[in-house]
């Protein structure tokens, strides 16, 4: 058997906080549309929550899943891969044990996380479900990019936000340990973690006391660049909230967000789940369809960017 | 250096260019309102009411300076030094008596020269897009169509404290309308033209100016 090879690849991965926003059609419909495009794309199940996406893509049960990998039972992701009826598309089916995948040791995590990245494809599109757990914002950082879908409802809106403050504090504290900046961690753990302070009142509060650590948080979540979606949009002032929440994240989480795209709301993508078949497929002349092919289109052309300046602050 | 809100200048504010058109300044204005309004979806839950209060008059501070011609041009004069990438091009620079070289547009090809005679108007100011791109900011276009939803006149309305009786009083307009309108309950319009116009009415009392940027 050859040894894998090291290969430059997007890593997409779509996740936020709050369930039923559509991350899984999302991802399962963006993986079509791409793997039809450009083929060699990989999609992985990692929903903690429950994995939906071999139901979403009418791949039969076979046994290999991500769990086969996590338990050692395959040495590299690759061999859990499963083909799916749609040209250039495999899937790496969720794990029926999502306790287990919840609960990752910090060794088992840096393998997988290695593994993504080195999996024998062009782009990996991860699909993280819900919540906020360490593992799956340690996942949803290291996609170049993240994607958060979010539909215009006051919980999912809240449940992104704590998504990203959640994000953007693990990556301050995991800069504040790679980088072994004393008391940054507790300062972080104290203004941010147990307080609803936003992070620009605690990077303010920082900076006004004259302390360089300030900066160095900047500089921390200088190259984590979420893309949004808002989903279910019913109106066009749905469609101007993706630009309103871009605006608040970039403000007051000091995050440079971007506004991927809006899907409408369409009654008939409830009755493209109930018969196993994909929107895109079914339904490909819909608006929701082209939203989605305008979304694949936008991050085809970004895929795959060179080795980056900044290190990451998650050590692999 | 990540500058404090009461720092950020109006075009960052709103997400403006600086050659943002006046029906972009209010469009970007009515979203902003929209945006931070204290009923508003997209900061729900994010900020305290001092952040919310402060962005808020930064907000309105913009639209009454960018708003207005001789205030805008005032504004643009003092912010020039500190945006240096906002830098307007000298086409002809007069203490000199001479063509700058460096300010002078690219060699235009025959057909871009037939362009430019015949659309003056729409020859690209040299620098503008790539001031943008230096400086990192995502700046949407916000000129297409008007923003003047009823949710978003009425966060308007609010934010300056005048009472939608205030509006029908002095603009000689239907209080069950303006109701209406504000809801969004466009059933009980008998037809477009109807809605358009109190929309109209409605966002000049708000000192909008609905014929800004009218193809």
């Amino acid at each position: 058997m050859s040894t894998p090879q090291k290969i430059q690849k997007a890593i997409f991965a779509v996740g936020g906080g709050k369930g039923g926003t559509g991350k899984s059609f999302l991802a399962a419909n963006l993986a079509i549309e791409m793997g039809s495009r450009q083929g060699d794309v990989v999609i992985v199940d990692a929903d903690l929550g429950g994995p939906n996406l071999h139901t979403l893509l009418s791949v039969k049960e076979n046994g290999k899943d991500l769990g086969e990998f996590l338990r050692n039972n395959a040495s590299r992701l690759a061999e859990v891969m499963t083909a799916t009826p749609y040209p250039g598309l495999k899937i790496i089916k969720g794990s029926e044990n999502s306790l287990f995948l919840a609960n990752l040791n910090h060794l088992k995590k840096l393998k997988l996380i290695r593994q993504i990245r080195t999996l024998p494809a062009e782009s990996v599109i991860l699909d993280l479900g819900t919540g906020s757990a360490y593992n799956t914002l340690d996942l949803f950082v290291i996609a170049r990019p993240g994607i958060l879908v979010v539909t215009p409802e006051p919980t999912a809106v809240e449940n992104t936000y704590h998504f990203l403050k959640s994000c953007a504090v693990r990556i301050l504290k995991l800069y504040a340990r790679y980088y072994k900046i004393a008391d940054l961690d507790q300062r972080v753990t104290e203004g941010l973690e147990s307080s609803p302070s936003t992070l620009r009142s605690f990077l303010d509060g920082l900076v006004s006391r004259g302390e360089p650590s300030g900066q160095i948080l900047l500089a921390a979540l200088k190259n984590f660049k979420p893309r949004l979606v808002v989903n279910k949009a019913r109106s066009e002032k749905d469609g101007l909230l993706g630009i309103s929440i871009v605006d608040v994240v970039q403000k007051y989480f000091m995050i440079e967000a971007e506004l991927l795209g809006t899907i409408p709301y369409d009654e008939r993508v409830h009755w493209s789940l109930k018969k196993f078949a994909p929107f895109i497929l079914e339904y490909p002349e819909s608006s929701v369809s082209e939203a989605l092919r305008v979304i694949a289109q936008k991050l085809l052309p970004g895929r795959a960017p060179s080795a980056d300046k900044n290190p990451s602050p998650l050590p692999v | 250096m990540a500058k404090k809100i009461a720092e950020l200048d109006y075009y960052d504010l709103l997400n403006l260019r600086l050659d943002a058109s006046p029906k972009e300044v209010e469009n970007a204005y009515i979203l902003a309102v929209a945006t931070y309004h204290e009923e508003s979806l997209a900061s729900y839950g994010v900020l305290s009411s001092e952040e919310r209060r402060l962005i808020l008059e930064r907000i309105e501070e913009a639209f009454q300076t960018l708003a207005d011609p001789a205030t805008r041009k005032t504004y643009d004069s003092a912010l020039l030094p500190r945006r240096p990438e906002f830098q307007q091009r000298a086409y002809f620079r007069k203490s000199t008596e001479k063509l700058e070289i460096e300010d002078a547009f690219e060699e235009e090809k025959f057909l871009g020269r037939c362009r430019s005679l015949l659309l003056p108007f729409q020859r690209l100011k040299k620098g503008s897009k790539r001031a943008d791109k230096k400086n990192g900011r995502n700046r949407l276009s916000l000129e297409s169509g008007s923003y003047y939803y009823g949710e978003f006149l009425k966060k308007i309305r609010q934010k300056r404290g005048i009472a939608l009786e205030q509006i029908a009083r002095d603009c000689n307009l239907s209080l069950d309308y303006l109701e209406a309108l504000e809801e969004e309950d466009y059933d009980a319009f008998s037809n477009g033209k109807d809605l358009s116009r109190l929309v109209n009415l409605y966002a000049k009392c708000l000192g909008l100016d609905p014929e800004n940027g009218r193809k």
